[in-house]
């Protein structure tokens, strides 16, 4: 892969298990994605890949009706990216879209895995939807990204 | 449907984390030895 030399702060990627956990498991994964939804200037970057194993997990978990209503309305938020067969979908779509976070429950990918997958190559962080619910700041984050004052949660905000 | 509809319908099908990531382990597992196969095949 070539270099890529930014990332952005204000997009994300969510890995097909903290999508899946946003809809049947709520908690920190409803919690960020709410953020993301709140927020139409912070970024849900995902490819064809990523989704499929969401709604594959979702149809396996719980109903595929649920699965593609589910798809239905992620697509209205994502920001497509495409990457090579084969790849990690959540690692490639932060590396296609420069994406300055990914969120995932699975530990290899918080550690070595991404490290070798990713190394210098991208300046990404891997953590846990607690983790990232934890640190993200919409306010500071809004002020370094688009400048000005934080004018609060916007039209994606759920009623 | 929006996301409100959506969460209020996914609600009888509420599962945990782990069930969650292991079902995602399973299809990623497949997927990756489905392609192993193909190489294989392909050789």
């Amino acid at each position: 892969m070539p270099e890529t030399p930014e990332t952005n702060p204000a997009r994300i990627v969510a890995d097909a298990d903290v999508l899946a956990a946003d809809l049947l498991a709520g908690g920190a994964a409803r919690e960020t994605m709410d953020e993301i939804r709140d927020h139409s200037w912070v970024e849900l970057v995902a490819s064809d890949p990523l989704l499929a194993d969401a709604e594959a997990v979702i149809a396996e978990v719980a109903d595929p009706d649920l699965a593609a209503a589910w798809r239905e309305e992620i697509e209205d938020l994502r920001v497509a990216v495409e990457h090579p067969e084969g790849d990690h979908p959540a690692l490639a779509s932060a590396y296609q879209g420069q994406a300055a976070h990914v969120l995932s429950y699975d530990e290899n990918l918080r550690g070595a895995k991404a490290s070798a997958t990713l190394g210098s190559r991208l300046n990404v962080s891997v953590k846990t939807p607690e983790g990232f619910a934890a640190l993200f700041d919409a306010e500071s984050l809004y002020e370094a990204v688009e400048g000005g004052e934080y004018p609060g949660p916007d039209e994606r905000t759920i009623e | 449907m929006n996301w409100a509809d959506l969460f209020e319908r996914a609600e009888p099908y509420e599962t945990d984390v782990e069930t969650i990531r292991e079902a995602l382990a399973a299809r990623r597992e497949g997927k990756l030895q489905g392609d192993e196969a193909e190489e294989e095949d392909d050789a």
